[in-house]
This record gives C-alpha cells, structure tokens and sequence, in this order.
C-alpha cells in the first residue's frame, strides 16, 4: 500500500519533471502531473486485474486522451500541453530494457518476442490516444451546432 | 483593409514559431487561417509540414504566396505555441489591431524560455529518478537516475543544433547508460534496469510520438508519418546506445 502510493507521487514527478522539459504554461504544470499519474493509475489498477501489457496501456491511453483534452478545453490551451507529459509514464520501458538485454546476450528470439511487446504497447497507447480524441471531438461538434 | 503582404508577412511568423516550437499541423494551419481572416483576407490557405509552410493568401489584388524553410528545432516550447494560439483568437475577436499583435509575437519569439536552465536541470534529475523508482527501483536508484538523467538530458542540449537530432539523442544515450552501469559496478545501486531506463528517460521523443498520432487522427498524413518516423529513429538511436554499453559490459573494456 505504501509503495503504491510512492509510486503514485513518483508518476506524478515524473510527468511533471518531464512536460518542464517541453516548457509547459506553468499554469498547466499541477494538472499534466495529474495526467501522468492518474495513467499510471489506470495502467496500475487494469495490470492488476490481470489484464495484459497490451490492454493496459490502451487503457492509460484511453485516459490521458479523455482528460487531456477536457482540461484543455476548461483551461483554453493546446490538448498536446498535457498529453505529451501524461503518455510518459505509460513507456513500454521495461519490455524495450529487456528485448535489448536479450539482443545483445545473443537470445534473438526472446529479444524479438520482448520487442514485438513493446511495439504493440506503444501502438495500444496510440489506439487508445486515437479513440478517445476523436470521441471528445465528436461529442463538442454536437455541442456547437 | 491591409496589403496582402503585412497579412502574409504576420502569418508567416505566427507559423513558423508554433512549428518550431512544436505544434501540431491541424493547429498550426488552423490558426494560421485564423489570423489571416481577422487580418482582412478574402482567402487563406496554408500547408504546414514538420520541415517547411506554404502560406497563400488572397485580399485586394492578386494572390501571394510565401515559403519558409523550417529547420529543425533544438528546443521545443509549449508555452509559445499556446500563447501564440491564444493571440489568434484574440486577435480574431478584435481585442489586438494589427500592430499589437505583430508586437506581441514579436514578444513571444524572442523569450528565449519560460523555465530557468537551473529548473530544466532540476526537472530533468528529478524527472530520471521518479521514472527509476517506477520501472522498479527504490532510493538509491532514484539517485543514480536522477544524476545520469540530469547529465544525459544536459548533454543532449550541450551538443548543439549543429550535430544531427539523431546523433545528439545517441551520444546522450551513451552518457546516460554508461554512468548508469558505472553506478551499479560501484554499487551506488543495485538495479541496473531502473538506472538505464531513468538515465534515458528525457530524451524518450514524447512531443514526436504526440504529434504523430495528433497528425494521423487529423488527416495530415504527411506530417503524421514524418512526425511518426522521426520518433521510431529516436526510440532505435537510444536502443542502440542502451545496447552498446549491455554489450561492453562484464567485459572490463571501459570500467565495465
């Protein structure tokens, strides 16, 4: 319980420390932590059901997406101000690590299967980046008209 | 009513810094029109790419169209891309005559940033350290990532605009990862996948990966598959500078 919660303050740091890499408004730098870290929830919580890498991180994609793009609408700035931190903590890092290690340990076939992970992870966060965005876009064309 | 050149000449500058700044395509052209229509023309129509923006406006007399070359950027800043955008709709609203508005992306472009460098290295550092503690290490791995994140992000930067995106990502992969596995061969930490992965966590192509997707979800295939290619490269030039130093390691060939 505790190192959860450490590590919710760590995905929160994280994206933070990262979106002042990219020089956010500073009015946008307390949410994109939210962002960052309520992915990583997502991420967290759907891995712990059981869920595979793959479906987690369409899940934390979904979310980023979904957030992103209700706060920029409230605080009037560009959607991509917060997804660019909020997809951070979503890096299929592990699975990149570990293909690598295998690659260069001669395991080609373990390397490629790590490697197959981590592509269809990036592409599962993508997906989810694509369906929630085009699902807000939708719901505010109603909105206007 | 303004001569076709000042609108074209403003619209041009508002482009060119939310593309080197790091702005996606849709929105780019989109406040581009924006401007070009509270300016006074009957006509606007733009082509914005990662590399290069053509601009076409129409008002009295015959159509001009103007060309900018967009090398790439060294430093993205989200901060100018909002305030810019958010100038348009100003502008588009009749808060701004003309002139203030010229004077104030003026302003914007010359900020040089909005964070102090000694924040970027602190966000950087503590940035590499959190990710550490996320991909499974704890308090002496947030120290060890925190230090290499910090210097490969300060590398990256200290490279300069000269040498190739490309390049600079790798040879501050190769900081990173190297002092890392140093790390873990002092025993500072224990576990080398945390050390890596925070060491090279500020150079991972988040706004490239955005844009991408942002891009390819609006229609701008063009940029889209530019913007997509341009992260796939970053994402190998740091796979390969992680592998080499895995390679060299147990070895003894550099204190590995």
């Amino acid at each position: 319980m505790t190192r959860t919660i450490v590590l919710l303050l760590m995905s929160y740091l994280a994206t933070a420390g990262y979106a002042v890499l990219y020089q956010v408004p500073y009015k946008s730098l307390l949410p994109v932590g939210f962002v960052g870290m309520g992915a990583w929830g997502t991420q967290a919580l759907a891995a712990s059901y059981g869920l595979p890498s793959v479906g987690s991180a369409f899940l934390g994609g979904l979310f980023v997406a979904a957030v992103s793009e209700l706060l920029a609408r409230r605080m009037r700035m560009p959607v991509i101000v917060f997804v660019v931190g909020g997809i951070v903590p979503l890096v299929p890092g592990s699975a990149a690590y570990a293909a690598m290690r295998h690659f260069v340990t001669g395991h080609y076939i373990e390397g490629l299967a790590r490697g197959t992970e981590t592509f269809l992870v990036a592409a599962a966060i993508s997906a989810g980046l694509v369906l929630a965005g085009t699902i807000m876009r939708l719901n505010r064309g109603k909105s206007r008209a | 009513m303004r001569n076709v050149q000042s609108i074209l000449n403003l619209c041009m500058r508002a482009g060119n810094i939310m593309l080197t700044n790091g702005a996606e395509t849709s929105r780019v052209e989109e406040t581009i029109t924006r401007i070009g229509r509270a300016s006074g023309a009957e006509l606007v129509q733009s082509f914005a790419t990662p590399t290069g923006l053509i601009i076409s406006v129409k008002a009295e007399g015959p159509e001009q169209t103007g060309l900018i070359r967009i090398k790439g950027s060294t430093e993205i800043n989200l901060t100018k891309v909002h305030l810019v955008n958010d100038l348009s709709r100003r502008y588009e609203r009749g808060q701004l005559t003309y002139e203030e508005a010229s004077a104030q992306l003026d302003g914007i472009d010359q900020v040089p940033r909005y964070y102090r460098l000694r924040y970027q290295h602190l966000a950087a550092a503590l940035s590499s350290g959190a990710f550490a503690v996320l991909f499974g290490g704890s308090w002496p791995e947030f120290l060890v990532g925190a230090l290499c994140g910090w210097l490969s992000n300060t590398t990256a930067n200290a490279i300069g605009g000269q040498v190739p995106m490309l390049l600079r990502v790798f040879f501050a992969a190769l900081v990173g990862s190297f002092l890392a596995v140093l790390g873990v061969r002092f025993s500072l930490a224990g576990n080398t996948e945390a050390a890596i992965l925070g060491a090279v966590i500020p150079l991972v192509p988040g706004i490239s990966v955005t844009s991408a997707v942002r891009d390819l979800m609006a229609g701008d295939l063009l940029s889209g598959i530019a913007r997509a290619s341009e992260a796939i490269l970053i994402a190998c030039a740091i796979a390969v500078a992680v592998a080499l130093v895995l390679a060299f390691r147990g070895t003894g060939v550099f204190f590995l």
